[in-house]
């Protein structure tokens, strides 16, 4: 039959259409207007809009952001790759140190942030216990200036894992004649590695940036079960915020905005990765 | 001199898998470790390296009504997103590799959208229509939303693994006078169950840890397990022994998984990412 | 004769009314309610009373509990649902006042009145005027009683006896600025080691009860004019946080943070809370209900070693004041089983349940209760007479208007940037201003 395949389509479009269209439209629309939960919902236009991008409050949020997503995904990125060369030496016990570093791909974020909290709590964490060895006074979750980084380094104990099964995947897979000649030719290991082997996973490691990149903008559960965006609005992130205004604050249309505009960012960049890659 | 310089390479590998693995398995065994501490012994300074191990947390958990009826509720939740997932993804990945379908680069860039956009967006647009429609705090309803994630992943998972069925197959397919329907379920279907075990794998484990849209759509029925442990902190003693304890549960299938199907889950993370 | 007659016919009557009214404890056997409660003593009271109440009612009970910011939340989302929980815990300040507003809460005067519904002995005006009428709405003839007092708190100053005589010579402070400069000494002579207080320094609208304790004790005896509270001057459109009173006590409040430990920020009631009970702070300014939990095995360094006061006063000899507020138990208009739930509500509200429950909190709202032996003989005697002492000259945290969450989250600003260092008449202006935009 000719519908055949349209018919075997329906099921997905539906789904997707119900799942992020109508998501996307309901969230447009009731954004343009001031609709407080259990009260007044007035179309007011564009007023959001204006009201969040002079907010300097959202501004700082956006920063934390994008610092958040740039140092996790940079970290991650490095030390996922560089993992991925070395283990991709060896053959014999390849496949158990491959299955224990996937574990923590397997937590969930909310396990991740008790595990950290019970870590490096500042009083009875074992991490604080062992910096006062050294002499160091340390205040991860906190401090105005240690929280960040802090996040960032549970997302790094999370996720470079990913990264990391990726690359290792990608290296396996590259034909060993080059190599082989190369070696021949007296190339150094770390030679090889800088002219054969990441040229040859280019886009491979494009993908996990494009993954990876995106991901850490939507952080959201290590933040929230750890320091909730503070000390002060020193953690925030787009979608915690968004949370806390739909539900600390009950602004469904201020929250919505804010949803809004993140998607757009997120849109954006995955049809800049698409047409990116397609030239790679 | 090669040989040696082949081995020095080879030990650094070791050694930097030795670091690797210590500091993923540290935490985790220090989180097991609270766990099994009774109340008195989890807050000295300094920490207590030798103690009586108890399993008086686990059991305080268990009779947790909350906790119990949490687990329960993720694997529901779970086993359905799964096979909604997977049985949609078959068709649709199907009709994607036989057919000739006009709008298919739309439609991939489409699913490729829907996969990458923000769990929160969901929350508030879903809340009102859920409630309307009775779907709210329900498992049919989390598994309904989470297709927005799964789905496209599965699509992409299952028509990869069906890309690599030699034309061959589709050919005899068509001299035998297969309908699809019987081409899904007597020939291709057998042949990627591989791929069909890795996409349920890694669709499950998604579901299972997902939090923000669980947090906004489910409540006392559905509740499922990350907002059980997240609910997890008792007032001013902060009951690390719930805490620690619920995060280990809520962590042990997920590191079975890992353990048992890792080769599948490897595959279907590199295909998956490949293919998106 | 006729009397004879007369008064079998009247006790008949009244005998048949009674018993068509009669009041069931059973009536509602079969049912299960669900409650949403916030992890906090009284849960842990209530918890130990459960099967009790399921036994004697047959009602079965599903406890569906989480800590304090997770709970707020929750609560909303219960309270907007179509389906919701039969009993919440209910804060009783402007939060009710707002679900109040959105007709979110189940009036309870129709179950108070009624006597098929409420058992005899109930007595809810043992409760005194001021608690009940935290949550009585609108307000005035005619209003309805929306939640039942479950624990009042004061807030007054903890400390260890320990540190104390360690550090300061076993001398306590007589006025608030010699409690800042006490605190602060005992962290510096501690090298750090202990914190000399322990404050909430988490950036959150939550601590604002605290916070009106502190400036409450600045103010004085100077009138409050509801609903404008402290923070406004007779007007909604005239706040004054930077009157030189609401400026002290405010700076009070960051001077204590500065006695604290380094993580201060991160801190909200667990964690301050928590660092008392080991013994890691000489003083800890906050809720009196942490009272009891100090004095038990939970918490050996302060079990024993934990003195009460009241906060003192700004001057020596002078008055000290507080703040005081209220957890109660309400029920959502959205409710499903509500006469079961009613049911619930006022077994653990009653004159037998309070003081039972009331040996986790130390804040019972009943005044029977206050003097029924078996439960202030459970407290420590100093406990009971710092808390008693500062009942006193309490007066309400609860700002009624809409959004003061909003409000409350810009005071804690003002405080935090005092605490960084800004001085208290620039940090006040700002909080002014920041008032005004909202």
């Amino acid at each position: 039959m000719k519908q055949t395949p349209y018919l075997f389509l329906l099921p997905s479009i539906l789904f997707l259409a119900f799942t992020s269209l109508y998501p996307i439209c309901y969230s447009i629309y009731y954004s343009f207007f001031n609709w407080r939960w259990g009260d007044e919902k007035d179309f007011i236009g564009l007023t959001n809009y204006l009201t969040l991008l002079t907010d300097k409050e959202f501004w700082i949020v956006i920063k934390n952001t994008f610092i958040f997503a740039f140092f996790a995904c940079f970290f991650e990125i490095t030390i996922g790759v560089i993992l991925a060369i070395y283990i991709d030496r060896i053959k014999i016990g390849s496949t158990i140190i491959r299955t224990i570093l996937l574990i923590p791909l397997m937590v969930s974020g909310i396990s991740v942030t008790m595990i950290f909290k019970v870590m490096l709590d500042n009083m009875f964490g074992i991490i604080p216990y062992f910096l006062s060895f050294v002499g160091i006074k340390s205040n991860f979750f906190g401090s105005y200036t240690a929280a960040m980084p802090t996040i960032i380094g549970l997302d790094v104990w999370w996720q470079t894992s990913f990264v990391f099964i990726i690359i290792l995947a990608g290296l396996k897979s590259i034909p060993n004649e080059p190599i082989e000649a190369a070696r021949m030719d007296g190339a150094s290991e770390w030679e090889i590695t800088r002219h054969i082997r990441l040229p040859m996973i280019r886009s491979l490691l494009f993908l996990v940036l494009i993954f990876r990149s995106i991901d850490t903008l939507k952080v959201f559960d290590i933040v929230w079960g750890t320091t909730a965006g503070g000390p002060g609005l020193a953690t925030e992130a787009l979608q915690t915020y968004a949370y806390r205004v739909a539900f600390s604050f009950l602004e469904m249309s201020k929250s919505m905005t804010v949803m809004v505009l993140f998607s757009i960012v997120v849109i954006f960049l995955t049809l800049l990765y698409s047409r990116l890659n397609k030239d790679l | 001199m090669k040989k040696i310089q082949k081995y020095k390479h080879l030990i650094s590998a070791y050694i930097v898998s030795f670091f690797a693995i210590a500091f993923t398995l540290l935490p985790i065994t220090w989180l097991f470790m609270l766990s099994i501490k009774s109340k008195g012994e989890t807050f000295t300074k300094p920490p207590k390296w030798i103690f009586d191990p108890t399993v008086k947390n686990y059991i305080k958990l268990w009779d947790n009504d909350l906790f119990k009826d949490t687990f329960f509720n993720s694997i529901y939740i779970t086993i359905i997103s799964i096979f909604l997932s997977v049985t949609i993804a078959l068709f649709a990945a199907y009709a994607l590799k036989i057919y000739r379908i006009k709008f298919k680069t739309a439609f991939m860039q489409w699913l490729l959208l829907a996969y990458m956009l923000p769990e929160f967006l969901f929350v508030l647009p879903m809340f009102a229509i859920y409630q309307t429609i009775g779907i709210y705090d329900t498992y049919l309803g989390m598994a309904i939303i989470y297709q927005v994630h799964v789905l496209p992943f599965s699509i992409w998972m299952l028509r990869s693994f069906l890309e690599e069925i030699p034309k061959e197959i589709d050919d005899a397919a068509i001299i035998d006078g297969c309908g699809p329907l019987q081409a899904i379920f007597k020939i291709y279907l057998p042949l990627i169950i591989p791929g069909i075990v890795a996409t349920a794998i890694l669709n499950g484990i998604w579901v299972w840890n997902e939090l923000a849209i669980a947090l906004g759509l489910t409540f006392f029925d559905s509740q499922p397990i990350t907002v059980g442990v997240a609910s997890f902190r008792g007032y001013a003693s902060i009951d690390w022994g719930g805490m620690t304890s619920s995060a280990i549960i809520a962590i042990l299938p997920m590191v079975l998984f890992a353990a048992f199907a890792q080769k599948h889950i490897v595959k279907g993370l590199t295909l998956g990412s490949v293919k998106g | 004769m006729k009397k004879f007659i007369l008064s079998i016919l009247s006790f008949l009557i009244l005998f048949s009314f009674s018993a068509a009214n009669a009041f069931d404890w059973k009536a509602h056997s079969g049912k299960t309610i669900t409650i949403l409660m916030n992890e906090h003593p009284v849960l842990d009271g209530i918890r130990s009373l459960i099967s009790e109440f399921e036994s004697d009612t047959g009602i079965k009970v599903k406890v569906n509990a989480l800590a304090e910011d997770l709970y707020f939340d929750r609560m909303e989302v219960n309270l907007r649902g179509a389906k919701g929980a039969d009993a919440h815990f209910c804060p009783m300040d402007a939060t009710a006042f707002n679900h109040f507003g959105a007709g979110l809460l189940q009036p309870l005067n129709g179950f108070l009145d009624d006597p098929s519904a409420t058992h005899p002995g109930y007595d809810v005006n043992d409760f005194p005027a001021g608690f009940l009428n935290a949550t009585n709405f609108p307000g005035g003839p005619g209003s309805n009683y929306y939640c039942i007092p479950m624990s009042f708190e004061s807030y007054i100053v903890f400390y260890n006896k320990d540190l104390v005589n360690k550090y300061l010579g076993g001398k306590l402070p007589e006025t608030m600025d010699e409690l800042i400069a006490m605190a602060n000494k005992v962290k510096a002579d501690s090298g750090g080691e202990v914190a000399g207080a322990v404050m909430r320094g988490l950036r959150t609208d939550t601590n604002i009860d605290t916070i009106s304790g502190l400036v409450f004790n600045a103010w004085g005896d100077r009138p409050i004019e509801g609903p404008y509270g402290v923070w406004f001057d007779g007007d909604w459109s005239k706040p004054r946080l930077d009157d030189p009173a609401i400026q002290k006590g405010l700076s009070d409040y960051a001077g204590l943070m500065t006695a604290g430990p380094s993580d201060i920020l991160s801190y909200n009631w667990n964690e301050a809370g928590n660092a008392f009970c080991a013994g890691q702070a000489a003083f800890f300014a906050d809720a009196s209900l942490f009272g009891p939990w100090f004095e038990t095995d939970d918490c050996p360094a302060a079990k024993g070693n934990t003195g009460y006061m009241a906060l003192p006063p700004q001057e020596k000899g002078g008055v000290s004041y507080t703040a005081n507020w209220q957890w109660g138990i309400g029920m959502g208009a959205n409710a499903q089983e509500k006469d079961a739930g009613w049911y619930f509500i006022q077994y653990m509200t009653d004159k037998y349940a309070e003081p039972k429950i009331g040996t986790f909190h130390g804040g019972a709202g009943r005044l029977s209760t206050w003097e029924n032996d078996a439960y202030t003989s459970t407290l420590n005697p100093d406990y009971v007479s710092a808390t008693l002492e500062s009942m006193k000259t309490v007066r309400t945290s609860v700002v009624p208007v809409q959004d003061f969450n909003k409000y409350a989250l810009e005071i804690m600003d003002v405080i935090l940037k005092i605490h960084g260092g800004a001085s208290s008449a620039e940090a006040t202006a700002e909080g002014n201003a920041n008032f005004q935009n909202m």
